[in-house]
């Protein structure tokens, strides 16, 4: 179930970015899904889900972005098993709380894309303006609405 | 509530695991920074391998877009057709309001035309009133005293004289018809030069409404002589058409009973035209 659940978030992720994107234009620029689902499943499921996820979830995110083969991946694996440590350590319930952990593993996310470009001598990494504030609030609502669509029943029903 | 949502740590596998991770994807991004279009294989097998699933999404939405593209541009055909409807019927109106210019063009055209050999300044009127009384025959016109208008001024129409004015207000004047039985004008005959008086029955039901009077039995007078003023009565120009014969046959006593047809249609009046007043002679000259 938790394989199912992961392969559809993924499927719903790169259908967004892929095909809605483009009927919705700068839908893909202002969220990024797959950093979602990494954090997701690592904050859910522990950082093995997460690292599980993240990789699978950044290379297809590369497979179509055009960019560096592993460029996603890499960042996706790291959110995906640093999502699973605090998942681990710190307690993260409420909206506000969740909102802030996503935001985090947002910016975390696109901190390792910057660092890797810059190693790599890429650029453009980064969108204009205020499109990280974007990514970071889009982020942190998709983020809330999937933790309640994937977080065990029994946390469910003990809330 | 609160609870508490994540997995212990456990052992360290979940830490190895993301190096073996993490060193996967810095070995692929290094051989590509070194090749740059490296791996193009396993990029390519799992597009292939997404491909079926964003084709089918990409379906499901164009289809779907496109059934709301179609629903939207029906409600969008909807409103322009009543727009458009509305328009058209405007436009009708406006269509008959155009012919209706277009014909009094053509008519006023025609007089223009025809009344073009007078010599004098005509002012353009329209008729606003029409008299239709048994005892009198006049109309109203839409100019007076403002635009320059005289007593006892002419008037004329397309075709011939209608009448003279009776009276006259500042944007506003009466004009006596041929026809009106008060009204008299001194003719004469073009074919001849046979001179006469052509005066108002005011007989309804008279054919023309019009005689010429004074001519003597002895004159040559046949159907379809052409009349025009005479000028003698001092009311009138010299040379403006009033009509034809239309009948003509000796009289009991000295004067032939003549008929006259108007020249100008009186009872289809639209527009005319009023001529400056005839000046009345100056005889201190003759006094002295």
């Amino acid at each position: 179930m938790k394989v199912f659940r992961a392969a559809l978030a993924i499927l719903v992720a790169f259908i967004v970015h892929t095909v809605i994107g483009r009927y919705f234009r700068g839908l893909g620029g202002s969220i990024d899904l797959f950093t979602v689902v990494a954090a997701t499943f690592g904050l859910v499921h522990g950082r093995v889900a997460g690292i599980a996820v993240g990789t699978t979830a950044g290379l297809i995110q590369d497979a179509f972005s055009g960019g560096l083969f592993g460029f996603n991946g890499i960042a996706k694996t790291t959110v995906g098993y640093l999502s699973g440590i605090v998942g681990r350590l710190i307690i993260v319930r409420g909206v506000w709380a969740r909102a802030l952990f996503f935001v985090a593993a947002t910016l975390v996310d696109l901190a390792i894309l910057v660092a890797v470009a810059q190693l790599a001598e890429q650029s453009r990494v980064l969108g204009e303006g205020l499109t990280p504030i974007y990514v970071c609030v889009s982020n942190a609502v998709a983020g809330i609405l999937l933790v309640r669509a994937v977080e065990p029943r029994k946390a469910k029903r003990s809330r | 509530m609160a609870t508490t949502i994540g997995t212990p740590l456990g052992s360290r596998g979940g830490h190895l695991l993301f190096l073996i991770a993490f060193s996967f994807h810095a070995l692929l991004l290094s051989s590509q920074v070194a090749t740059e279009r490296g791996h193009s294989a396993f990029r390519a097998l799992l597009l292939g391998a997404m491909s079926p699933f964003q084709s089918g999404a990409d379906a499901v939405l164009g289809g779907a877009g496109s059934v709301w593209n179609s629903y939207v541009d029906l409600r969008g055909v909807r409103a322009e057709n009543d727009v458009l409807r509305d328009k058209v019927a405007r436009l009708e109106q406006a269509l008959w309001l155009e012919r209706d210019v277009v014909a009094s063009y053509r008519r006023l055209s025609e007089e223009l035309q025809l009344a073009g050999p007078f010599p004098y300044e005509p002012i353009t009127a329209e008729v606003i009133g029409i008299d239709t009384s048994a005892w009198s025959r006049s109309l109203i016109v839409n100019q007076g005293t403002e635009r320059g208008v005289e007593l006892n001024a002419p008037v004329v129409g397309a075709r011939g004289l209608i009448g003279r004015v009776i009276s006259v207000g500042k944007r506003v004047a009466q004009v006596q018809l041929l026809t009106d039985r008060d009204c008299s004008v001194g003719a004469l005959l073009s074919r001849t030069r046979t001179r006469g008086v052509v005066a108002g029955t005011g007989d309804q039901a008279s054919p023309t409404g019009l005689g010429l009077r004074y001519v003597a039995n002895l004159e040559d007078v046949v159907e379809g002589d052409p009349i025009v003023t005479s000028g003698s009565d001092g009311l009138y120009h010299k040379g403006i058409a009033i009509g034809r014969v239309a009948s003509v046959r000796n009289g009991p006593h000295l004067f032939k009973m003549i008929t006259v047809e108007p020249a100008a249609e009186l009872d289809r009046l639209e527009e005319v035209f009023i001529l400056p007043a005839v000046p009345e002679p100056d005889i201190t000259d003759r006094v002295e």
